[in-house]
C-alpha cells in the first residue's frame, strides 16, 4: 500500500509541523526551540487508497540551562515513517579535527611505542649470548656445537655460573644451612658421591637432579670445576665416570 | 537547522554496524566457551583429577582467562564499530580493511584455541614462545598472536581517525577514543618482552594486566556508555563530554600510580608501597563518578528509556564497576593488608566481580542497543519478558561466584598468613579448613544459576523486538 501524504502534528498543535508529500518519509526533529519536558508528536499518514493511519510518538525533552537534548521514549512499531532527533553538536558548525592533533600526533606516538617495544624485545633476547632462552637454561642441549673431548675449566665455569651459582654461590661459599659450601667441602673427595648428587639430586633437600640436563661430558666438566676450584684440590673427573654413575 | 548526513537509506544499517553485529555475535559464542571452561575449572576445585589428563587446571584457567579478554575486547571494538558512523555522519574508512583483519582474527582465535587445547606446553624454547604459549599467567597468547592483535588494533586506530578526518567532524568524545586506542594498542606490547628476570618480567607484565585493562579499557568503556546514555536517555552531549574529561582524568591521574598497588612484594623498591598505596586507593574515585553520573541520567528521566534491558544493564554496570573494581579492590589495595591476601583467592573474587560489572555489563549494553536496531521494524521502546531474568541469574550467579572467594580468599588471608605465618602446615590448615572447603560447592552452584542466566541470555537475544509484525505496506 502505498503512502500518499504524511502530516505531522507536535503537541496538540492545529498546523502541521511538517508535511511530507514523497519519500523518503523521515522527519528530523529539533529539539532546540522546545520547553523541558514531555512531548508528542502525532503522524498522520494517508494512504493512496484514501485510508488513514494516525501514530503516536512520545518524546521528551532535558534541559540543563544552554544545554539541550531531546530522545524518543516510545515510537508506534508500525508506522511507515522515521523520526530522528538531531543532536545538539549537529546543529553548530563542526569543528574540523586538526591534522597535526587528531592523526599525526596519536600514529607518531603509536609508532614510537610499538617500535621502542619491537627494539625492547629485540635486544632483550639477543643481549645474552645464546639468547635469553638458552641463558634460562630451558633449552635442550639439541643444536648445540659439540663440547670438546676433554672438557677444560672454562666449560665447567659457564655451566656453573648457569645452574649451580645462583644457590652455592659464584664464589662456591653456598648459603649454609640450605645451600652448604662447596669451597673446601670434605665430602667433594669422593668423586662418585659429587657426580651423583649433581646427576640425580638429592631428595628431600633443594638440591634438583640435572641428568636430563648435562650429558656426560658437560656433567664431567661441572663436576670437575666443583672439585679444582676456589683453592679444592680433589681433581677432575671424566665423561667415562659420569656414564658409569647414570 | 538540520546538517543533512550522507546517511544510507532510511533504516538500513552501515556497513561498520553490520560488522558491529558480527563482532556481537563472536563475542557471545566465546562468552559461551569461557562459561564452560569456568564450570570445569569450578569442578576441577571439587575433584582435582576431573580431566586432568586431557585439560588440567592451569591449562582450563588459560583458556578461561583468555576466552574472556578476546570476548570483552571484541565486544568493545563492535561497540565503536557499531556508534563510529553515527557519531561522524558517514561509513567507517577502510572498512574493508576492517573486515579482513576481523575474519583473521576469528580465525587466529580458534587456532589458538585448538593449540590450547590439544597441545597445550611446549618444550620451551623459542618455538613454544612463538607458537605455543607465552606462559605469563592471564596474557598467555602465544607472540604471532600478539603481533595479530597489534596489528589489529593498529587497523581500528586507523579506521577512527580516518573516519573522523573525512567527516571532518570532531567531537570530545572521539578526541578520547582517538588517543585511547593509541595506548590500547602500544600497552600491549609491554606482555611481549622476555627477560631472564623474573622482576623484570612481572614488572612489565603489570603494564598490560593493570594499565591496559584497567586504564585504557575504563576510558573505553566511558566512551561506549556515553553514546549508549546518550542513545538510551537522550543525555545533552556536553554534559556527558565534561562527565568524560573528569573520569579520564581521575582514571588517569589515579591509575598510573595506583599500578603500585602490583609492585608491592614482586622485587620492586619499597618506595611503591607508599606510592601504590596511595594513589591505588584513590582509584575508585572514577567509578564513583561513573555511578553518580548514570544514576543522576536515569532518575531525571524516571526511567524511561527507549531499550529498558540496555538502559537496565547499563546500571548493572555502574554499581558492578563500583562494588567490584572499585570495593572490592580497595578492599585488598592497602600494602598493610595486601601484605596477607595478596595471591589468595580474595583476587579471584575482585576479578570475577570487577570483569562483570564493569565490561561484561558495558557489552551488554551495547549489545541489545545493537539487536534493537538490526530487527525491522525497530521496537521502541525495547523490550521482552525474558532480559531481566537473564540478568538478574547472571548477577545472582557472579554475586556468589565472588561471594565464596571472598570468603575462602578470607580463609587464606585469615588462617594461612595472619595467624600461621605462612609455613607448609599453615597452608594445608587453611584449604582444609571449612571455610575453604565449603565454598568450592558454593561456588560450583553459582556457576551452574550464571550459566543459566546465559543460555536465558541467548535465547532473549535471539527472540527480542522480533515477536511483533510490521504494517502491511
Amino acid at each position: 500500500m502505498d503512502v500518499a501524504r504524511v502530516e505531522v502534528f507536535l503537541d496538540n498543535q492545529d498546523e502541521p509541523f511538517a508535511v511530507l508529500e514523497k519519500p523518503p518519509f523521515t522527519i528530523e526533529l529539533d529539539p532546540s526551540g522546545l520547553a523541558q519536558g514531555t512531548h508528542y508528536l502525532i503522524a498522520v499518514v494517508h494512504y493512496a487508497d484514501g485510508s488513514v493511519d494516525r501514530h503516536e510518538y512520545v518524546f521528551e525533552v532535558a534541559r540543563r540551562g544552554p544545554v539541550y537534548a531531546g530522545h524518543i521514549a516510545r515510537a508506534p512499531i508500525m508506522a511507515p515513517i522515521e523520526v530522528r532527533v538531531v543532536d545538539s553538536v549537529e546543529l553548530e558548525a563542526p569543528a574540523r579535527p586538526d591534522f597535526f592533533r587528531y592523526a599525526l600526533l596519536p600514529v607518531l606516538l603509536f609508532l614510537i611505542f610499538v617500535g621502542t617495544a619491537t627494539w625492547l624485545a629485540y635486544y632483550g633476547e639477543h643481549a645474552i649470548p645464546g639468547g635469553a632462552l638458552a641463558a634460562a637454561g630451558q633449552v635442550q642441549a639439541k643444536a648445540e656445537k659439540p663440547t670438546p673431548a676433554t672438557p677444560g675449566l672454562a666449560d665447567g665455569k659457564a655451566l656453573y655460573q648457569q645452574l649451580c651459582a645462583s644457590c652455592h654461590q659464584p664464589d662456591g661459599r653456598g648459603m649454609p644451612p640450605s645451600f652448604p659450601a662447596l669451597a673446601g667441602n670434605e665430602n667433594l673427595k669422593d668423586a662418585e658421591y659429587v657426580i651423583k648428587t649433581v646427576l640425580h639430586g638429592k631428595p628431600g633437600t633443594a638440591m634438583p637432579p640435572f641428568a636430563a640436563q648435562l650429558d656426560d661430558q658437560k656433567a664431567a666438566a661441572v663436576v670437575s670445576y666443583i672439585r679444582t676450584a676456589w683453592g679444592n684440590d680433589f681433581g677432575s673427573v671424566t665423561p667415562e665416570e659420569v656414564a658409569r654413575s647414570r | 537547522m538540520a546538517t543533512s548526513f550522507a546517511r544510507p537509506k532510511a533504516q538500513e544499517l552501515f556497513e561498520s554496524q553490520k560488522l558491529a553485529l558480527a563482532y556481537f555475535a563472536v563475542a557471545i559464542v566465546l562468552f559461551g566457551a569461557q562459561l564452560i571452561f569456568g564450570l570445569i575449572a569450578a569442578y576441577q576445585y571439587i575433584n582435582p583429577d576431573f580431566l586432568l589428563d586431557k585439560l588440567p587446571f592451569m591449562t582450563n584457567r588459560t583458556l578461561h582467562v583468555n576466552a574472556m579478554i578476546v570476548w570483552l575486547l571484541v565486544g568493545l571494538m563492535g561497540g565503536v564499530y557499531w556508534f563510529l558512523p553515527l557519531e561522524t555522519g558517514r561509513e567507517v574508512v577502510g572498512i574493508k580493511l576492517a573486515k579482513f583483519i576481523w575474519w583473521v582474527i576469528v580465525a587466529g582465535v580458534g587456532v589458538v584455541v585448538l593449540v590450547y587445547l590439544f597441545v597445550q606446553i611446549g618444550p620451551g624454547n623459542a618455538l613454544t614462545l612463538w607458537f605455543i604459549n607465552e606462559g605469563r599467567e592471564y596474557i598467555e597468547a602465544p607472540r604471532w598472536a600478539d603481533l595479530a592483535i597489534v596489528a589489529w588494533v593498529a587497523i581500528f586506530l586507523y579506521n577512527v581517525i580516518a573516519t573522523t578526518l573525512a567527516a571532518r567532524r570532531i567531537t570530545g568524545l572521539l578526541g578520547v577514543l582517538i588517543f585511547d586506542l593509541v595506548a590500547l594498542g602500544a600497552l600491549y606490547t609491554a606482555g611481549m618482552h622476555y627477560t631472564v628476570n623474573v622482576t623484570m618480567d612481572q614488572y612489565l607484565w603489570w603494564w598490560v594486566v593493570h594499565l591496559w585493562v584497567e586504564a585504557t579499557w575504563e576510558v573505553l568503556v566511558g566512551v561506549l556508555m556515553g553514546w549508549s546514555l546518550m542513545y538510551l536517555l537522550g543525555t545533552p552531549r556536553k554534559l556527558i563530554e565534561t562527565w568524560l574529561f573528569l573520569e579520564v582524568a581521575l582514571v588517569f591521574g589515579t591509575g598510573i600510580l595506583g599500578l603500585g598497588h602490583h609492585y608491592f612484594w614482586i622485587g620492586t623498591p619499597e618506595y611503591w608501597i607508599g606510592l601504590g598505596g596511595f594513589f591505588s586507593a584513590l582509584e575508585p574515585l572514577p567509578l564513583v563518578a561513573m555511578v553518580v553520573h548514570a544514576l543522576y541520567d536515569a532518575g531525571a528521566h524516571r526511567l524511561h528509556t527507549v531499550n529498558r534491558p540496555a538502559l537496565f544493564w547499563a546500571i548493572a554496570q555502574a554499581f558492578g564497576n563500583f562494588i567490584g573494581a572499585g570495593v572490592w579492590g580497595f578492599m585488598q589495595t592497602l600494602p598493610q593488608i595486601n601484605m596477607y591476601s595478596h595471591g589468595t583467592q580474595l583476587a579471584a573474587a575482585h576479578g570475577h566481580l570487577a570483569f562483570f560489572g564493569a565490561y561484561v555489563g558495558t557489552v551488554m549494553t551495547l549489545i541489545y542497543i545493537a539487536v534493537q536496531n538490526a530487527r525491522r521494524p525497530v521496537m521502541i521502546p525495547l523490550d521482552s519478558r525474558y532480559w531481566g531474568w537473564a540478568l538478574a541469574l547472571m548477577v545472582l550467579g557472579i554475586v556468589g561466584i565472588a561471594g565464596s572467594f571472598t570468603i575462602s580468599g578470607f580463609s587464606q588471608t585469615m588462617i594461612e598468613r595472619a595467624e600461621l605465618g605462612s609455613t607448609w602446615s599453615a597452608f594445608i590448615q587453611s584449604y582444609t579448613h571449612p571455610w575453604y572447603t565449603h565454598t568450592l560447592g558454593w561456588r560450583y552452584l553459582f556457576a551452574w544459576i550464571f550459566v543459566a542466566g546465559y543460555l536465558v541470555l541467548v535465547y532473549d537475544l535471539l527472540t527480542i523486538g522480533k515477536r511483533r509484525e510490521g504494517h502491511a505496506a
